[in-house]
């Protein structure tokens, strides 16, 4: 049961390199994709639409394989980015109208709901909306098609922290029927610490883990301690580390050796994803 | 039915879901047959995975309090009157066990503290 | 594909509607006369086609259309398909030139309509087959290689026309055989266009190639 299974994914470009990217994701869940700029998140999902052609690797969606089936998959994809290249010129009714009829499965209902819920202005041209109203126009689009798959690349940047909530509500809504999943890339870690399920976290082209939110925030553990603490095997213990004078907080990914390693000598806390991708972004740089 | 989350205790979401539905169950504010949301339901009203939900649900299908059955959703499950007493004899002792173990660390003596429980438990029944 | 075609006569209908305008304002006042007339079925067209093609890259609405379901292969198809279409049009507009022509003064045989017609429809062809695996390889920088051979041909087009004109007179009326004469008749007047449609048929089949491999994002 997957949504999308990405095997040995490669790109190489001038400046920047897909290291061979292998993860699923599950059908019916919501699943996040994260990662610091330039971890290769937008290159993953543009290469899942097409957009960018891989040097190597395998893409499937349910079972198709892509870009074979390309038509087909991509009417069951509801498509929401951050850059939406639409046409600048038209109003957002006549974007619909071109939009529509790529689409077998649309509904003209859907959209008008959506459309009224985000107090879309029908007659209003492109180019005059804000960023997030564009976000919100490419979002009503990608839900009016009934989309089995919702892949989003950085969806909340120009999105306003009300309907940021909203929208965890929406995606919610979406998967309820456990037939339909989301995909959401992010480098906005908190709206994925409440609804995904599984976070996929890429840094500098590399896949560093995908699996259950819950089991990343029980296995990883957030170290405060003074710096005594602090030696040359303790440190390498460590995925990513930040000294100060008055002590250091570091990000441990075995929670279990982080107690019997410190006991009651350090306070040992749940992280956030954003404390994960702080460290994991942080670490390689140390080392690299 | 009412579920209320800490974001800040540090416990974990499932488990905050098991404790406050298993209450629930033993005090008679679910009864049985009564059916529960389903875990996407639930995920969507709190706002939090899916997985979060299910590992709930699981949990207490497990210690015998919800059915789940496929299709139809969970139910709050048939526990017999007996169980029920059982298991809230067994929530006393834990509690019991607790009291005494703070009136150790006050040094509260053995009659001083059955004498502070008769007076509670004489002026709660008057 | 054929969503793609209308897709792209909706969006820009009003370019559309506004060429046609210019080309029958520079009928009226021009182009009736002589046979500067059948630049216009040569200019529609190729406007048309290049603003239509080139907006997709300026504005990168390119990035757009491909995450429709849609395959690269559908969005080459649809510009040529366009491009044939509109070739056609000039066509359409060069004969009608030719009638309007009819009832004045330099009436012209209709051998010669048919072959300047079809040297129009050829020209056409073939700077769009030139034009559109450019810009499908280089993006919007292909027009900037383009415009330069079309005010090229623009020049040669208006200035051997006009020579024509004099020279169907002569033609006309001493039936001087010459090697253009010979050339813009029988053979020659399918040969060209005939070559022309093979060529837009290899540029086809280099942009699908070229578009195919290209990252769009």
């Amino acid at each position: 049961m997957t949504a999308i299974d990405i095997q040995d994914l490669t790109k190489r470009y001038d400046r920047f390199t897909l290291h061979p990217v292998s993860f699923t994701v599950p059908k019916g869940y919501i699943t996040g994709l994260i990662g610091p700029n330039g971890a290769g998140k937008s290159t993953i999902i543009k290469a899942m639409l097409g957009l960018v052609r891989p040097d190597s690797g395998q893409i499937r969606f349910d079972g198709r394989s892509f870009p074979q089936e390309e038509r087909a998959i991509k009417e069951q994809i509801g498509f929401v980015s951050d850059e939406n290249h639409f046409y600048e010129q038209l109003t957002v009714a006549e974007l619909k109208r071109n939009f529509a009829p790529f689409y077998p499965e649309w509904s003209d209902a859907d959209f008008a709901r959506y459309a009224n819920l985000f107090e879309l202005d029908l007659k209003k041209r492109i180019k005059d909306l804000s960023k997030g109203t564009r976000m919100k126009v490419s979002l009503a689009l990608a839900l009016s098609h009934n989309a089995r798959l919702l892949i989003m690349d950085e969806p909340t940047g120009g999105l306003d922290p009300v309907f940021r909530r909203e929208l965890l509500d929406l995606l919610s809504d979406f998967i309820q029927d456990g037939e339909r999943s989301v995909l959401f890339s992010t480098h906005i870690t908190t709206d994925l610490d409440r609804v995904a399920d599984y976070i996929i976290c890429m840094n500098r082209g590399r896949l560093v883990f995908s699996e259950s939110k819950e089991s990343i925030l029980e296995r990883y553990v957030l170290v405060r301690g003074s710096n005594e603490l602090l030696d040359r095997d303790v440190r390498q213990e460590f995925i990513g580390l930040r000294e100060t004078e008055v002590g250091f907080e570091a990000l441990h990914a075995d929670r279990r050796r982080a107690t019997e390693l410190f006991r009651n000598a350090a306070i040992l806390e749940n992280p956030t994803l954003e404390d994960i991708l702080y460290y994991t972004a942080k670490g390689e740089v140390l080392l690299g | 039915m009412n579920i209320v989350l800490s974001h800040t205790s540090g416990e974990p979401f499932y488990l905050q879901i098991v404790e406050q539905l298993r209450r629930q169950i033993l005090t008679g504010v679910l009864l049985p047959g009564a059916g529960l949301p389903s875990i996407r339901q639930l995920a969507k009203d709190l706002q939090i995975s899916v997985i979060t939900t299910k590992r709930a649900y699981e949990e207490l299908e497990k210690e015998g309090f919800i059915d789940s059955k496929v299709g139809r959703g969970s139910f709050v499950a048939g526990v017999s009157a007996e169980a029920l007493r059982e298991e809230r004899v067994k929530r006393l002792e834990q509690d019991l066990l607790q009291l005494v173990e703070e009136a150790r660390a006050i040094r509260i003596s053995y009659p001083e503290l059955r004498d502070m429980l008769r007076l509670y438990y004489e002026e709660d029944e008057s | 594909m054929g969503n793609l075609i209308l897709k792209d006569l909706r969006v820009h209908s009003k370019i559309g509607a506004l060429l046609l305008v210019w080309a029958l304002g520079f009928l009226l006042f021009l182009g009736a006369k002589g046979l500067m007339g059948f630049t216009v079925g040569y200019y529609v067209p190729l406007f048309f086609t290049i603003i239509i093609v080139s907006a997709e890259f300026k504005n990168q609405n390119l990035l757009f259309i491909n995450s429709l379901p849609v395959t690269r292969r559908d969005i080459v198809n649809s510009k040529f398909a366009i491009a044939l279409a509109t070739s056609i049009l000039g066509v359409v507009l060069s004969i009608g030139i030719s009638l309007m022509q009819k009832g004045g003064e330099a009436s012209m045989p209709l051998e010669w309509t048919i072959a300047l017609t079809l040297l129009v429809f050829s020209l056409c062809l073939l700077t769009l087959s030139l034009y559109l695996p450019m810009v499908f390889w280089l993006g919007e920088k292909a027009l900037l290689f383009v415009s330069v051979l079309i005010s090229a041909l623009f020049i040669f087009l208006t200035s051997s026309f006009k020579d024509l004109s004099g020279w169907i007179g002569t033609y006309a009326d001493s039936a001087a055989p010459s090697t253009l004469a010979t050339l813009l008749r029988f053979p020659g007047m399918l040969l060209l266009p005939a070559l022309s449609l093979g060529t837009l048929f290899i540029a086809w089949l280099i942009s699908a190639r070229v578009l195919e491999k290209k990252d769009l994002g």
